[in-house]
Order: C-alpha cells, then sequence, then structure tokens
C-alpha cells in the first residue's frame, strides 16, 4: 500500500523536474568557434550564452546586473579592482567543484596572446598584468589602470575550470555542447549539476535539451516554424512579419526598437581622393544638417519597416534605457530649415539644383552593400528626399568586401549607407567609434590629434566618462556627446529598426526583448509542453 | 468495305478512343502531326515567326509609348506603396509607391535598346577577332584563339566585380546603366567569335572563292565582295542570339543588385520583387515583368532559331 503511494508520487515529481522537452530554434550559419572565450559570431555568442556561467548576470528585461556566479560584488572606487564572493557548493557539469582559482585560470587564459580572445583587449590595461588575491571564498583581481564598465565586460565572460579533465567542455551554464554536426546542427543538453532553482526550489533549467538546426535560408525557417519544426525565430522582415501577424497573430512578437540602427555618413577624411569643393561641403556643419532635416525618416519607417522601426535620434537607441538621453530632440523632417541652413553656408538652389558658393552643382554618391533589398529601398528614398533641396545622388551598390576596403582603406567614397548592430549597452562599447583616433570612427578615421573643436570635445567626454566610477557622472558626460553628435550629425542616424519575432504556442514563459539573445535569454525557465510551468523570474 | 463492317470499325474506334488515356491521345495527335507534310510545318512555323515578330514589335511600340502616356517611373507616391490596379496605376504601385506599368515600360524599353547595342558591339568585336582569325590562320589564329579561351575562362561574374568596384562611383543612374551592357558586351562576344571564326575557315576553302581567284578577283576585293556576303547571315544569327543574352545577363545581375542603379528601372531590377514570395502571394502583378521577360525571350529565340536554321 505504502510503495503503491509512492511511485505515483516519484514518477509526479521526475515528471515535474523534466517536464520542459526541447528547444528548437535555427541559427543562420556555423558556429566559428565553440571555445567559450573566443566566441566572434552571433551563432558562437547564443552557444556561449546558453552554455557558459558567468559571474554577474544582465537581466535584458530590466537591464540591470545581478548575482550569478557570485553572490556579490563591489568595485573599487578608483576602477581598478573588483571583489566577488563566489556562490559556495556549485560544480561544472562533470561534477568538478567550482571554486576562486577558476575565475583567476580564466583571466590567465583570456588574457594569453596565443589564444587571442576578442574580450580580453577590454582587460588588457596598464602595462602589467591583473594581480589575483583568493580568501575565503572570495577573489580580488586587481589591474594595473582603471577598468571601465566591469559589468557587462563580465556579463560576457563565462568561468572555465582549472582543474576538469573535460577542460573548456565543462561548463556552468543551464545547458552544455552533446553533438555538434557540421552543416546540420549543434545539440545542447541541460547540465545535471546546474545550480539554479525557481522560486518553488525546482531544478532549472526546465527544458531536457535545445536543438540548434543550421539553417540559412530564412523561407525554409519560416516553413519550419509553420509546420511547428522550430519554436522559435527572431530578427524577422517586417514584411514576413506582417504576413505571419496575419496568418498566427498569437505567434508574433514586436518588441520595440532594437539597439540596431541605420544610418548615413558624408566622408570627411582629409585624406580622401575627392576634389577640394566636396570635402569642404561635406565638413561643413550646416551641409549635414540639412542633409538630416530633408529626410522623411518617418516615410522610411513606414514604408520600408511597414511601421515597424522608430526614426532614429542618435547613437543610442531609445530600448537602451538608462544611457539613451531623454533630453534630445526628435529628428524632424523640416524642408525650409534644411534650405535655410544651406543658404547660411553659402549655398543656393537654382532651377531644382543645389550650387555651393563656387557654383559646383551638389552632386555626390552613396554606396551601399548589394543584397540588401531595405538598405536599397532607404537609399532610393534619400535619393528623391535630397532631390527636394537640389542634390543629386547617385547610388551605388558594392558586394560588401569593396565597400569596406573603400571605408577603411582607400577612403575613395563621398556617402555611405549602412546599419550598426549594437549588442551591448554601455557606451565604453562605442570607443572605437568616438574617440577621432580610433580606426572605426568612420566619417574621418585614425586622426592624430582632433581636426575639430566637437571631435576634441568628444574625446574628452568619452575618456572621463570612462574613468569615472558614478554611473550618473558617466551618464551626464555620455548624454553631452549624443547632444554634440545630434548638433554636428557626422553621423546621420536613420531609423531604429524592431525587434521583430515569431514564438510558438507551445513554448512557455518567454519574454522577448530587443538585447540579444532576444528569445532564450531567460532560457533556463523556457519549456516545450501543453501546460506552463510557474514563472520563476 | 460494307456498311456493317465500316460501322463495325467506326465502332471499334470510338470504343478504343474512349479506352485510350487522354495523355496517349495527345501524344497521338502530336505524331500526326509531326507525320504531315513539310508544307504544313512549315506554315505552322512561318505563323510563329510572325507572331514573335508581333509580339517584339507590340512590346518595342509599347516601351518607346509609354516616353508619352507614362513617363514617370521614378517618383515616390509613398502614400500609395503596393497599391492594386486602377486607372491611375493600370499595373499597381510598387513597394516605393511607383507606378509599375511606367517601371516596366521604361525597364523593357532600356533592356531592348541597350541590349541590342550591345550585341551590336559585342557581334562587331567578334567579327574582327573571327575574321582576323580564320583569314591569318596559323601562328595569328593561335594567338587569337588562345585570347578567346582566356575570355572564356574568367569568371565573368567576379570579373564584373571587380570592374564595377573599380570604376568611379560618381556615375549616374542613365551612365550606371550604358556602362553595364558596355561590360556585358566587353565580355560576352567569345562565343560569337568562335563561330565566325569556323565561318571564315570554310568560306576561305570554298569552292565560291577558288572560282572568284579563278576568275581574277584578289586583293581585298575577294574578301569584301566575296567573303563578308558569305559572313551576313552567320552575323545577324550571332545578332540576334546576344539580345536575349545579354537581357538575361543583365536580369542576373539586377536580381543580385549589381545592374542598372535606382531610380532607373530595368527587367533585372523589376524581377528584384520576386525575391519576397509573400509579395508574389500577396500581389501576383509583380510577376508580371516575368512574364514580359519570358515573351521577349521567346519571341528573339524564335527568329535567332529561324534565321539560323536558314542559315
Amino acid at each position: 500500500m505504502r510503495k503503491s503511494t509512492l511511485i505515483p508520487a516519484a514518477l509526479l515529481t521526475a515528471a515535474m523536474l523534466h517536464a520542459g522537452g526541447e528547444l528548437r530554434f535555427c541559427v543562420r550559419g556555423e558556429p566559428r568557434n565553440l571555445h567559450p572565450l573566443t566566441a566572434v559570431d552571433d551563432i558562437s555568442d547564443t552557444v556561449r550564452y546558453l552554455t557558459g556561467g558567468v559571474l554577474i548576470r544582465i537581466n535584458r528585461a530590466t537591464q540591470k546586473a545581478g548575482p550569478e556566479l557570485a553572490a556579490s560584488w563591489s568595485v573599487s572606487r578608483d576602477n581598478r579592482s573588483v571583489s566577488f564572493r563566489i556562490r559556495p557548493g556549485i560544480k561544472f557539469s562533470d561534477g568538478t567543484p567550482f571554486a576562486p582559482d577558476d575565475v583567476e585560470y580564466t583571466f590567465r587564459q583570456l588574457l594569453d596572446p596565443k589564444l587571442q580572445a576578442p574580450l580580453a583587449d577590454s582587460f588588457r590595461v596598464g602595462s602589467s598584468e591583473p594581480t589575483f588575491e583568493i580568501r575565503n571564498g572570495a577573489i580580488k583581481i586587481t589591474f594595473a589602470a582603471p577598468v571601465a564598465d566591469f559589468v557587462s565586460l563580465f556579463d560576457q565572460l563565462p568561468i572555465i575550470s582549472a582543474h576538469s579533465k573535460l577542460g573548456v567542455k565543462a561548463v556552468l551554464g543551464p545547458f552544455m555542447i552533446k553533438e555538434y554536426r557540421p552543416g546540420v546542427e549543434l545539440l545542447l543538453v541541460r547540465n545535471p549539476n546546474y545550480w539554479k532553482t525557481d522560486v518553488q526550489g525546482r531544478h532549472l533549467p526546465y527544458l531536457d535539451s535545445v536543438r540548434l538546426p543550421i539553417q540559412q535560408n530564412r523561407e525554409t525557417e519560416l516553413a519550419r516554424f509553420r509546420r511547428g519544426d522550430v519554436h522559435l525565430i527572431d530578427t524577422i522582415d517586417p514584411a514576413i512579419f506582417d504576413e505571419l501577424a496575419r496568418q498566427m497573430p498569437d505567434a508574433v512578437r514586436d518588441s520595440g526598437p532594437s539597439l540596431d540602427s541605420e544610418m548615413m555618413w558624408v566622408n570627411q577624411s582629409a585624406s580622401a581622393p575627392l576634389p577640394a569643393y566636396k570635402k569642404q561641403w561635406f565638413r561643413s556643419r550646416a551641409f549635414r544638417v540639412a542633409l538630416s532635416d530633408a529626410i522623411r525618416r518617418s516615410d522610411i519607417c513606414r514604408v520600408v519597416y511597414r511601421g515597424h522601426a522608430r526614426p532614429a535620434y542618435g547613437p543610442v537607441s531609445p530600448s537602451n534605457t538608462f544611457w539613451f538621453d531623454q533630453k534630445l530632440k526628435a529628428p524632424e523632417f523640416n524642408l525650409a530649415l534644411s534650405i535655410q541652413e544651406l543658404a547660411g553656408a553659402g549655398f543656393a538652389l537654382h532651377d531644382k539644383t543645389l550650387y555651393d558658393a563656387a557654383g559646383h552643382p551638389v552632386e555626390f554618391s552613396l554606396i551601399t552593400n548589394s543584397g540588401n533589398q531595405s538598405r536599397e529601398k532607404i537609399a532610393a528614398m534619400l535619393q528623391q528626399d535630397l532631390s527636394a533641396i537640389g542634390i543629386k545622388l547617385n547610388l551605388v551598390t558594392l558586394d560588401f568586401k569593396s565597400l569596406i576596403e573603400r571605408i577603411t582603406s582607400s577612403y575613395n567614397y563621398e556617402a555611405c549607407l549602412l546599419g550598426l548592430r549594437r549588442v551591448e549597452l554601455d557606451p565604453n562599447s562605442q570607443m572605437n567609434v568616438w574617440l577621432s583616433s580610433a580606426p572605426n570612427h568612420q566619417f574621418n578615421p585614425s586622426q592624430k590629434t582632433p581636426e575639430t573643436p566637437w571631435e576634441a570635445e568628444i574625446d574628452r567626454l568619452m575618456r572621463k566618462q570612462a574613468s569615472e566610477t558614478d554611473r550618473n557622472r558617466r551618464k551626464a558626460d555620455f548624454d553631452r556627446v549624443q547632444e554634440i553628435a545630434a548638433g554636428q550629425q557626422p553621423f546621420i542616424y536613420l531609423v531604429n529598426p524592431h525587434s521583430l519575432s515569431a514564438v510558438s504556442g507551445v513554448l512557455k514563459n518567454t519574454s522577448p526583448t530587443p538585447l540579444p539573445p532576444q528569445l532564450v535569454w531567460n532560457v533556463e525557465y523556457l519549456s516545450v509542453q501543453g501546460t506552463a510551468l510557474a514563472r520563476g523570474f | 468495305m460494307s456498311p456493317l463492317r465500316a460501322c463495325g470499325r467506326s465502332l471499334s474506334s470510338g470504343q478504343e478512343q474512349a479506352k485510350t488515356p487522354a495523355p496517349q491521345r495527345r501524344i497521338n495527335r502530336l505524331q500526326a502531326l509531326w507525320s504531315r507534310p513539310l508544307a504544313c510545318v512549315d506554315f505552322r512555323h512561318r505563323r510563329l515567326r510572325i507572331t514573335a515578330i508581333a509580339v517584339l514589335l507590340l512590346f518595342a511600340g509599347l516601351s518607346i509609348g509609354a516616353m508619352w502616356f507614362a513617363p514617370d517611373y521614378a517618383t515616390q507616391n509613398r502614400d500609395c506603396i503596393q497599391q492594386n490596379p486602377s486607372w491611375k496605376y493600370p499595373l499597381g504601385t510598387d513597394e516605393l509607391g511607383r507606378d509599375n506599368l511606367s517601371r516596366l515600360l521604361s525597364g523593357l524599353r532600356l533592356s531592348l535598346l541597350l541590349s541590342t547595342l550591345a550585341a551590336a558591339c559585342a557581334c562587331a568585336l567578334a567579327l574582327l577577332f573571327g575574321a582576323v582569325s580564320g583569314l591569318a590562320g596559323g601562328f595569328v589564329e593561335t594567338i587569337l584563339l588562345h585570347s578567346i579561351n582566356l575570355v572564356e575562362s574568367v569568371p565573368w561574374l567576379f570579373l564584373f566585380l571587380t570592374v564595377r568596384a573599380l570604376l568611379p562611383l560618381n556615375v549616374s543612374p542613365s551612365a550606371s546603366i550604358w556602362l553595364t551592357f558596355a561590360l556585358l558586351a566587353a565580355l560576352g562576344w567569345t562565343h560569337a567569335a568562335r563561330v565566325l571564326q569556323a565561318s571564315v575557315r570554310e568560306i576561305r576553302h570554298s569552292e565560291a572563292l577558288v572560282y572568284a581567284r579563278a576568275c581574277g578577283i584578289a586583293g581585298w576585293r575577294l574578301w569584301v565582295y566575296q567573303a563578308l556576303p558569305g559572313l551576313r547571315r552567320v552575323s545577324l544569327t550571332q545578332f540576334t542570339i546576344l539580345i536575349p543574352t545579354f537581357i538575361l545577363a543583365e536580369a542576373g545581375l539586377g536580381l543580385l543588385g549589381l545592374g542598372v542603379s535606382e531610380p532607373l528601372p530595368s527587367l533585372g531590377n523589376l524581377l528584384r520583387q520576386l525575391e519576397k514570395p509573400e509579395l508574389v502571394h500577396a500581389h501576383p502583378l509583380v510577376l508580371t515583368p516575368l512574364l514580359v521577360l519570358l515573351l521577349v525571350i521567346l519571341s528573339l529565340r524564335t527568329v535567332s532559331g529561324d534565321l539560323e536554321v536558314t542559315a
């Protein structure tokens, strides 16, 4: 009698513990690298997120950092050292205990020049290696110079084991790699030693496995989603999103503006092989502002993105709630103001053609990459918008390699239209764009000394915010950078496309966000089944 | 034959017909058609050729007429995107609110005109190479044939990408379309050159030329008055073969986004709308450029095939 009551109870418990099933979603290519410290592409990043355990995790919904493997942490006032109190009793997927020396080992591996880990550069500050002090389950890491933005850096740093025989295959994240079949799929299975539990004390993750079929063709991916072969799709094209919304209204999710933006810029590089009068146009603030004022951004949102985009304000998307400068004025189409700006700078409009003070008709080319239909449509719209102020814009689509060669090496171009993909919230991730000495300062890269006072001011503010510890003071500095960028328009930001996704009805507990990985950021709590498990986050 | 027997035969043949499956009946009818006298086939062939020429003339007329009745292919009416057909827009509007009819006819005009010009240039180049190598023979012929082999071995798409990347960026849309077809002509003459070179060689050893020589005709007169007329048909055939080839090549480049620049339309960039199946589903009229392209290519092939047979 006693036996007969115990068995169903045990079965029920087992069912509750393993009721998650298998999550399937497509990745659009091969992962370049499955080493957790050297992930460079989106797919490797996703695998790293699903398998790696980190000390601090940024909650993608609230955009606030929270403790993960570290029970708590503190940063010194001079931003040179950080101390972590390690959560006790955690084990790697193979059963090896997790200890503070694993953190030290991870750092030493990361900073090994042979590994060429992309994240290492952010930690390579000063002339000497960091020092480590381990005491009573805590570790203090001291760097030779201040490190900017510890929190978001540690969000990307998976801890690897110093003692496991499996090496980097032993993980602390919710899943571990079971099988990788190149060109076919990646299979991740739940980590039996994952440390997290939900509010009811149940072991996480709910899912048994995550299967990632490698599928480059978006149409096939969509067909598989419709058939129920895969449970979610992210970054959907707006036209397909609208079609899905008609067919499966409960499946689609518009999470609002993403961190990405589409933008154009004119070439201000002194070494560009362009006529002097054109360089003079492009270096004129009034000219750039007039271009910006003449663009109908709301039309781009409506026509190209079918309403699933928002006019871009500046270098930070409004979805980046903390760093976005609320004081920035929304960009508005204003033809009269545009013509007024141009007139003030010596330009004159005759017979629907704009002439500069020396009598040159204003005509320049805009390059963009071929094959991206949305971008080509934006370019065609810019062509018509700028013709209203007498500017003749010639559109040129180039293969991506040629385009990159022109904007990074020969500087033989006049204007460029490209998109910017952002994955990080912190302004330090934009240092390589805003510092005038940076090679990615696209409108005028690799300057020895800032060529304009406003670029010098941006350099000063970016460096200052990077060495600040107080978040609000950093925000004040970066707000000023955003205001200067809005006033000078070195990059003419056009739109922030929305983050569009589709989620199958059988997948429970999803909470899409604009931040990557948009749909699986809370993978521990996802389950594929008929009845949803209680939300535990 | 007795009436009963005739009746029996007709009955049995009717029953056989009823038993024969429909596809087999169609095959039988086709076989019967093939077994008809040659004159009948010739008549049908002629009718097909006349239809093809009529189709080409109709499209040429419409595309030229569009300069007056539907000239505005560039203006984006952003409040009327992807409109269904109406009096104002008989073929609806595209994703940027531009008149589909105007874009189709203007694109067709440009594609037909420039592919014809490009084919003429390619034929002239092919004739030059073919004639020189065919006439000179020996070492010159070997060198020229190797140079043709060299051009043919170049992956033309990558060459096109490279040349396009090296050219100045600030070219107007109308210059871009000229450039596209000029590059196609520069890369697409080799096959015609081989055919013409073989023809020249054949003419050089022909009895007609021997007879002309025997009659005392020599030097340039021999080649201009006796040999070149013999090449006219072959050149014309190659010319008509190259026109659809260039139209299709431009369409292919347009599909890759490397052809004619916006806002100029061409058959290639109009076909790019077909990349989106959801658009085809919602607006089947986006298939019109494909239908027009098929009709034009079929008509051109029919005309060129006819010339080839006659040659």
